[in-house]
């Protein structure tokens, strides 16, 4: 290989000169590159919207059914365990004591109060569900 | 990017890399224009490219690569093309007329391969780097193929230019 003569076959090459584009080839190849982005542009934003839109649905969607079954499953566990998801008007009383007691008792007496109220079974009440037992 | 402003920086190049490559300024007029439309179709973030000029010439050259198929298709199924080949040394602007039509000739008696990267590297000035990137080659195969390229232009065109 003779890379001095590849070297001056590189210059000559480079040194040629190609004829211009046709006369009025920018103004066909712009208008057309145009038309095209027009239409792209018309849609693209409108899609775009459209895509964010379903995103921010979904998301909603995902989150109210998320809570509605916690609340849903929260309800059903209760009926089938015998525990109550409302306060009773007895569990009321007790805490509003246990809120008196504050001062007497501490903070160490009150958290106490609280695991033992927790550990407490509280039997069903009337209401729905009570047809199962 | 403005398409104006995408153009005049690359438009003229782009006609000549088609023209050079596929030897009708015909086909290269309808090439360019398919490019465009598919640039002006990308949502593209031209500040996020990191070389404009090498993304530019992939699309032109996946496009030039698109209507070379088709032809292909069309000869397999017996249509005539009614475009001609343009007379090789249309393309080149030389005082010496005949030298021209010389280096034209060799040139598009060179295997594809070799005629796009010689067109690339010598006509658009890539690096090897950029030319890989274009062609999805590695750089070492895009260096050969320039060399083996080159050597056949010198010895075709011994004694002629």
């Amino acid at each position: 290989m003779n890379n001095g003569d590849n070297q001056d076959l590189e210059r000559r090459l480079k040194s040629l000169k190609l004829t211009p584009a046709p006369a009025g080839l920018r103004e066909k190849v712009l208008i057309a590159a145009r038309q095209k982005r027009e239409v792209t542009v018309w849609t693209t934003p409108l899609l775009r919207k459209c895509l964010a839109g379903c995103a921010v649905l979904l998301a909603v969607i995902f989150i109210a059914d998320a809570g509605a079954s916690r609340t849903q499953n929260a309800r059903v566990h209760a009926i089938l365990d015998g525990t109550r998801i409302t306060q009773t008007d007895e569990l009321r009383q007790w805490n509003a004591e246990l809120e008196e007691l504050r001062d007497a008792v501490g903070p160490g007496g009150i958290v106490r109060e609280r695991s033992l109220q927790a550990r407490q079974k509280i039997k069903p009440s009337s209401g729905p569900g009570d047809e199962i037992w | 990017m403005k398409l104006d402003e995408l153009y005049d920086r690359y438009g003229e190049k782009m006609y000549h890399y088609v023209a050079l490559r596929l030897g009708s300024s015909e086909d290269a007029e309808d090439v360019l224009q398919e490019a465009f439309c598919r640039l002006a179709g990308y949502s593209v973030r031209w500040a996020l490219v990191r070389n404009p000029k090498a993304f530019v010439f992939k699309v032109l050259r996946n496009e030039a690569n698109r209507h070379l198929a088709r032809r292909i298709k069309q000869r397999e199924d017996g249509q005539n093309n009614p475009r001609r080949l343009n007379n090789p040394g249309f393309f080149i602007e030389e005082p010496d007329e005949s030298s021209a039509a010389a280096v034209s000739e060799a040139l598009s008696q060179l295997p594809d391969g070799q005629k796009e990267i010689i067109i690339l590297k010598i006509f658009q000035e890539f690096t090897f780097k950029e030319i890989a990137g274009i062609c999805g080659l590695s750089i070492n195969t895009a260096a050969s193929r320039y060399r083996y390229g080159i050597e056949k232009l010198r010895a075709s065109l011994e004694g002629k230019v």
